[in-house]
């Protein structure tokens, strides 16, 4: 077994590869995947100059998206839907107001709502339409897809059994289905887990807003209100995909779980601020009560 | 403790309509307990030695409670631990409902809090019963250390420029 740690995206990485591979295929691996993240981010990123979604929010029209663009936009305007809004790539423009921008400043200017999606986006695969100014952001959904890209990637480069992390965003695959012991982190102290979840395969992703907080935001921002969510501590979701756990665990800080479970199979722990949890009856874990 | 009182409360506000009533019920029994059991710790804190509790905690007035059904007689001061059951009224828009409540208390700390629903319109059933199936007790946090874990999720580590810029400001709010 061999792991690769790195930074990227603004997080930190750790793959598991549990199959062995020769030194020389581990280290083409290791290219692919660098080579993979750097054409995702420079789709798909509002903290690099040099990317496309820099380049549409200075410039209205069409735009053909790269096909891997399809699962990440069509699961964004479900969403949209599904959150009365509150989910939308339209939050970047918040984002950057609010301080969260390509420099971090995290120094807050005057924040306002975004436009609605049909006033702004219009797509059609393989054609983003931009009627207006603005900048994009798939932070809600974009760590797992791309955890979820990666995972495609080692498996087509033969490996079936491997462990992706994404600093808490897990994606899973092993054949023998030895379980997985995930820590809960408790959001007020790191040193410290409300629960252990177990996973056989698949995905859990997890969102607090402990790490990444400035002037009373963290990186998820209701834009209905233009404030940060904070009846909630952390939320986690277990599902097949990356792509879905990610995207369901902001629109858990909005949505009631019942909603979301009639069009997505998923299982849920939401911990509330108070440390009172919500959560799935079939999620796989043991949780610490006093 | 004041925090714990605070956030049952908080479970009140944000339901709704009758709920509060239900909830209001639990509030009262479990404030009643953890006000009871924290009475216990400053004790125990104060004076290493058990002292005899004559005091007994005050009894809300909507409801009965049992004998403790189950569990030891171990008595450090006031309530013995094991099972104690209550039962709550409280009137719905349709009348009178009844709710039943059972916590276990093991050495002055509440473990276990169920719910029974006892409604009999329908309403009023349903609303227990999502009550019932949400409402649960403070999770705590154990040591890292202490558990075998393969991976840990919680939020996404920062990147350094983010760290960088959130150690700016708070330099910055120091010298203002």
């Amino acid at each position: 077994m061999i792991t690769f740690n790195f930074e990227a995206i603004g997080t930190s990485w750790s793959i598991d590869v549990l199959d062995s591979l020769s030194k020389k295929s581990e280290q083409e691996l290791l290219r692919k995947i660098g080579k993979r993240i750097e054409v995702f981010d420079q789709t798909y990123s509002r903290f690099r100059k040099d990317s496309l979604v820099m380049e549409m929010s200075q410039k209205k029209g069409n735009y053909q998206l790269p096909p891997d663009a399809m699962p990440l936009l069509t699961l964004y305007q479900q969403l949209y839907q599904l959150t009365d809004g509150a989910v939308t790539p339209l939050i970047g423009d918040v984002l950057s107001q609010a301080g969260y921008d390509a420099e971090y400043s995290l120094t807050p200017r005057t924040l306002h709502h975004p436009d609605r999606w049909e006033a702004v986006l219009a797509y059609t695969t393989p054609t983003l339409r931009i009627k207006k100014h603005a900048l994009l952001d798939f932070g809600a959904a974009g760590k797992g897809y791309l955890t979820d890209i990666i995972g495609e990637l080692m498996q087509k480069h033969g490996v079936q059994n491997f462990c992706i992390d994404a600093s808490g965003d897990i994606l899973y695959k092993n054949k023998a289905h030895t379980p997985l012991r995930i820590g809960l982190e408790h959001p007020e102290n790191p040193k410290q887990a409300i629960a252990v979840a177990q996973i056989t395969g698949g995905s859990l992703c997890g969102s607090a807003g402990n790490r990444r907080k400035w002037n009373g935001f963290h990186h998820i921002i209701n834009p209905h209100t233009l404030t940060s969510p904070t009846n909630i501590a952390a939320i986690w979701v277990t599902a097949k995909t990356a792509l879905l756990a990610d995207a369901l665990t902001t629109c858990l800080f909005f949505t009631n779980p019942e909603k979301l479970q009639k069009y997505f199979d998923f299982d849920y722990v939401i911990l509330n601020a108070d440390y009172t949890l919500k959560k799935s009856q079939d999620f796989p874990g043991e949780f610490f009560y006093n | 403790m004041e925090e714990q009182q605070q956030s049952t409360t908080q479970v009140s506000k944000s339901k709704s309509g009758p709920m509060v009533a239900i909830v209001g019920l639990i509030v009262i029994v479990v404030v009643g307990v953890f006000a009871y059991q924290n009475m216990n710790k400053q004790q125990t804190q104060n004076t290493p030695a058990v002292t005899e509790q004559t005091q007994q905690p005050t009894q809300p007035s909507q409801e009965t409670a049992t004998q403790p059904t189950t569990g030891g007689a171990t008595q450090a001061a006031g309530y013995k631990d094991g099972t104690y059951t209550a039962l709550g009224n409280y009137t719905s828009p349709g009348g009178a409902e009844e709710l039943g409540v059972t916590l276990t208390i093991a050495e002055g700390v509440v473990t276990v809090s169920e719910v029974e629903v006892k409604a009999t319109r329908p309403i009023s059933k349903t609303r227990q019963t999502d009550f019932a199936e949400n409402y649960e007790s403070q999770v705590v946090g154990k040591n890292i250390d202490e558990l075998t874990l393969t991976k840990v999720s919680g939020s996404s580590l920062s990147p350094k420029g983010f760290n960088d810029a959130v150690e700016k400001i708070k330099a910055q709010a120091q010298q203002t």
